[in-house]
């Protein structure tokens, strides 16, 4: 359905709820946009075409009575990171150490879209449980990029990027869903940490993971935020979303440039194209203020310190027994430990448990995550004083286009110094597309506001789109 | 130079809250394998605890009923190590900021009371259980146990002989059942004894390597295992060996500990503040509230007794073996007025029935009402003492009314003259060598008259009527 490219989430709500097309026509035109791009794109780790199907008649049936408990994105089709559990469906976290476990539950945020009437089409690809920046560590081969299908990139950034869902919801695991939607040219909304539930996604660093959502536009994705933010009993680190009312005008708001950002090395396609993003929102009205990062030079080792010791902690439960994949040849208790951590979990998720288990280690290693932890508290503070010079802080979002190089640690650390403060500080940030490199692959900027902040930063990235028209482009097929 | 033994003990008791400590899966002992679980408590991939408020109020009042500091804040801590009974991988517990720090509890000594310290008191999470096979050679794991609240009572290392250390342990006992925070039942596992135990030159006050001693099933187990350790590290030191840091497992039967772990710097649990349980403020209300709400404890209870009601220590003693047993004094004493009779009755009789029966003191379950009524009517001189002890036993066995099986049985007192009067005339009749014995002043006849007046009467006449009536005919 040609009618359906290009157009929002909410714009075929209406269509839905207007009759002018059918749930199950606008699943069906998703399954052939899958079809069609799939093998080129692989931006999903199961398609559940069947079952989407029936969800979307239940929907209708449920629009056809008049069940007002449904959104306005009732009948939509989307996907779901590969780290988000759905009762009774594969849920791997692009491991092969789920390989074949079918969750027992749900999560809340996927409770919450299908009280609305979401139409889910699948579990998209993400790096393995979420340590990535690029989703090339996913065990079952990475999403591609349509831009460029050499390069890896997230699922869900993909799966909207080329039109097969209209909007995607992730673990920001590390920082690959962030990352990943302006690389594919399309936007991503990380709401304040604790304001989205947690409870269902498969964890991997507790205190700096949050669920976040790319859409096509950063209004696509405040759209759906509304409807799965909020307290839930069952995640106890969960807080009341702020009123997403993005009518702030842009008159007056102060955009922080960190001068610590300056000697970072980084593409100067990107430099470009970030400049010239700041000069349109000079132009929208806001005004540009130098700012200083709290501990700039530090960010990065205690946000990957934190983030190992959580990891190994988390990740010790997959251990053979209960679920997944057990080692059906070891001899005792510890060879099936070795072996089914051996052999299931992949190589960048060992160095993070290693690491972490050294951070965490008594032996003279615990003072590692002392420290950072109390690192983070001066950070914490450290922004408080940062949000009362700036209103939001601007930056790229990543210093290169291109991919990790597998291997290498220093360079995956390397390419998240935009992206790793907001999860550090618990902060809302939007990435936003700006541009295309001359290679042809789109470019982005990062908001990052304070606690809360997320209407005004909605704001400001719904204001620079509606003066630009980069998120509307879409990458072409192969043969097209 | 002589030696002393010194040690501590940490007590981990299960509470009987309804629910686990992070999940909504109910706090059972004894159901089937695997069906008291849920995502949580089996550490699915996703899942999240959530603070049961019910162990916090536990926890802080077994802290305020052992004068312990209340922390304002406290928090979680991930114990992390790999165990097919700990699905999550991790334990979570309280290692940084635990809820009760500080406090002490007083013990009995021959020598008079002590002061035993308390280290510290802290929630934390049981695990589940491996089961092994019956036939087969593999082990089974029942994930019910898992996330059942437990609290940790850490002592500080203040025993000096192994007397001190089971006499502590039924205080704390005592203590937890009054508080209704656990059923403190060690054969189910419910209150489990780990022991410290150094050993240094008596009066020197250094502090030796310990050792830690698990798998002990009784308090005075927990004594043998303490007399045994101190008496193998003395052993171990005279012939210039050292003590090691090790942990080993009590064999009761054999009187023997056996070395489980050698701790050496193999145990890292790698501790991590648990990022899915916020800080937890506990605000000064909320202990108030909590301390105005305590039940009175065994030991005030004892003090009061003997001041208020005169009871004897021994009696005062046996009315707080649990909370059951003094509700049941005071309720009765309440309904009858007489404190000495309620406690002779359940000191008595009552305790020989539980005795006899096999029943705790906890489980102990009769109607005050009707063991106050029993006593009215043996004071009153309704039923006699012997009579009283048959209802006593339909109340005990079948929860009868006293009054009711009294009348169904007939087996009030005859207190009606006439009645006495005309068994008395009959009795005098029937013995004029008694009578006139008596009458010749051999005392000892009217004791064989009363006799055979309470033969005629199947022994319920109201004694000092008979005694009134038959003096009054051999005076005539």
């Amino acid at each position: 359905m040609k009618e359906l490219e290009g157009i929002g989430p909410l714009a075929l709500g209406r269509l839905i709820q207007s009759r002018a097309i059918s749930c199950v026509e606008a699943t069906r035109h998703s399954l052939e946009v899958i079809q069609r791009r799939e093998h080129q794109c692989s931006a999903f780790l199961k398609v559940t075409g069947e079952q989407a199907l029936t969800s979307a008649q239940g929907v209708q049936k449920r629009l056809d009575a008049g069940d007002e408990s449904l959104s306005p994105l009732a009948g939509v089709p989307m996907v779901l990171s590969d780290s988000v559990c759905v009762k009774g469906t594969a849920t791997t976290c692009g491991s092969k150490m789920l390989e074949g476990f079918l969750s027992p539950y749900s999560s809340t945020l996927w409770e919450r879209l299908q009280a609305g009437g979401a139409v889910l089409l699948g579990k998209t690809a993400l790096d393995e449980f979420a340590l990535g920046i690029s989703g090339e560590s996913c065990a079952f081969g990475p999403a591609r990029n349509p831009w460029d299908t050499r390069l890896a990139s997230e699922g869900g950034a993909v799966a909207v990027s080329c039109g097969e869902a209209f909007y995607a919801v992730g673990s920001d695991g590390f920082v690959a869903l962030r990352r990943s939607a302006p690389f594919c040219g399309v936007s991503s909304l990380r709401p304040t940490y604790g304001t989205v539930s947690r409870y269902g996604l498969v964890a991997g660093t507790s205190s700096l993971e949050q669920a976040g959502v790319v859409g096509r536009t950063i209004l696509d994705c405040a759209q759906v935020l509304a409807l799965i933010q909020g307290r839930d009993s069952r995640d106890s680190t969960t807080v009341d979303g702020p009123m997403l009312d993005w009518n702030t005008s842009l008159r007056g708001l102060r955009i922080g440039m960190p001068e610590s950002y300056l000697d970072v090395e980084l593409d100067l396609d990107i430099r470009q194209a970030v400049l010239a993003a700041s000069k349109q929102l000079e132009t929208l009205g806001a005004s540009l203020v130098p700012v200083e990062l709290p501990l700039a030079d530090d960010l990065l080792p205690v946000y990957y310190v934190m983030a190992c010791g959580e990891i190994s902690s988390n990740l010790a439960r997959y251990d053979g027994i209960r679920y997944g994949y057990s080692a059906k040849d070891a001899g005792d208790l510890m060879e099936l430990y070795r072996q089914s951590r051996g052999r299931a979990l992949g190589s960048r998720v060992k160095e993070h448990i290693l690491l972490g288990n050294l951070f965490l280690s008594g032996d003279g290693g615990e003072d590692y995550h002392q420290k950072a932890l109390q690192a983070w508290e001066l950070i914490l503070q450290g922004f408080e004083d940062v949000f009362t010079r700036c209103d939001m802080i601007l930056s790229p979002t990543a210093p290169r286009t291109v991919g990790e190089k597998p291997g290498d640690l220093l360079e995956l650390y390397r390419q998240s110094i935009f992206t790793a403060p907001a999860s550090l500080a618990g902060l809302p940030a939007v990435t936003i597309p700006c541009g295309l490199d001359a290679k042809g692959i789109p470019m982005g900027f990062q908001l990052t506001g304070k606690p809360f902040g997320e209407g005004e930063l909605i704001a400001v990235g719904h204001g620079y789109q509606s003066a630009t028209d980069f998120h509307l482009r879409i990458p072409g097929e192969v043969g097209e | 130079m002589s030696w002393e033994i010194v040690a501590g003990v940490e007590v981990h008791v299960e509470l009987s809250t309804n629910t686990k400590i992070f999940c909504g899966c109910a706090n059972a002992f004894g159901a089937e394998p695997n069906t008291l679980i849920c995502p949580v408590c089996t550490g699915m991939p996703g899942a999240l605890p959530v603070l049961n408020r019910r162990v916090v109020e536990y926890a802080l009042r077994a802290g305020l009923a052992l004068d312990c500091d209340i922390a304002r804040r406290t928090t979680f801590d991930r114990k992390n190590y790999f165990y097919p009974d700990l699905p999550k991988a991790y334990q979570i517990s309280q290692l940084h900021l635990p809820i009760c720090q500080n406090g002490w509890l007083e013990i009995e000594t021959p020598t008079g009371s002590k002061r035993i310290g308390i280290r510290q008191i802290h929630m934390e999470e049981d695990a589940g259980k491996l089961i092994h096979h019956p036939t087969r050679p593999c082990t089974l794991v029942d994930y019910n146990r898992c996330g059942v609240p437990l609290l940790e009572i850490v002592s500080q290392p203040d025993f000096t002989a192994a007397h001190e250390v089971i006499a502590y342990l039924k205080s704390l006992r005592e203590i937890l059942l009054f508080l209704g925070v656990s059923d403190c039942k060690m054969q189910e596992g419910s209150l489990r004894v780990d022991l410290n135990v150094s050993v240094r030159h008596k009066g020197s006050g250094e502090q030796g390597i310990p050792t830690e001693m698990k798998n002990i099933s009784s308090f005075q187990a927990v004594g043998r295992a303490m007399v045994w350790e101190g008496a193998r590290q003395i052993q171990l030191l005279e012939s210039g060996e050292e003590v090691l840091r090790e942990t080993r497992r009590w064999d009761d039967g054999k009187n023997q500990g056996f070395v489980l772990r050698s701790k050496g710097g193999a145990e890292d649990y790698r501790y991590l503040p648990d990022p899915d349980l916020p800080i937890l403020e506990i605000t000064q209300e909320q202990v108030e509230q909590l301390r105005s709400t305590l039940p009175e404890l065994p030991r005030n209870k004892r003090a009061r007794y003997q001041r208020e009601m005169g009871l004897s220590p021994q009696d005062a003693r046996t009315l707080t073996a649990s909370r059951e047993v003094a509700a049941l004094f005071e309720k009765t004493t309440a309904l009858c007025q007489n404190p000495q009779e309620a406690a002779n009755l359940i000191v008595g009789d009552l305790a020989r029935l539980c005795t006899e029966t096999a029943t705790l003191p906890e489980d102990l379950q009769v109607d005050a009402a009707k063991l106050a009524a029993l006593i009215v009517m043996i004071r009153s001189g309704k039923i006699n003492r012997t009579v009283g002890k048959e209802v006593l036993e339909q109340i005990f066995f079948h929860d009868a009314d006293p009054a009711v099986y009294v009348a169904q049985k007939g087996l009030a007192m005859v207190d009606d003259p006439a009645l006495v009067e005309a068994a008395v005339r009959q009795v005098v009749e029937a013995n004029p060598k008694s009578v006139s014995d008596y009458q010749n002043g051999k005392k000892k006849a009217f004791g064989y008259l009363v006799g055979q007046v309470m033969r005629s009467l199947k022994g319920k006449g109201d004694p000092a009527l008979v005694n009134g009536i038959l003096r009054e005919l051999l005076e005539e």
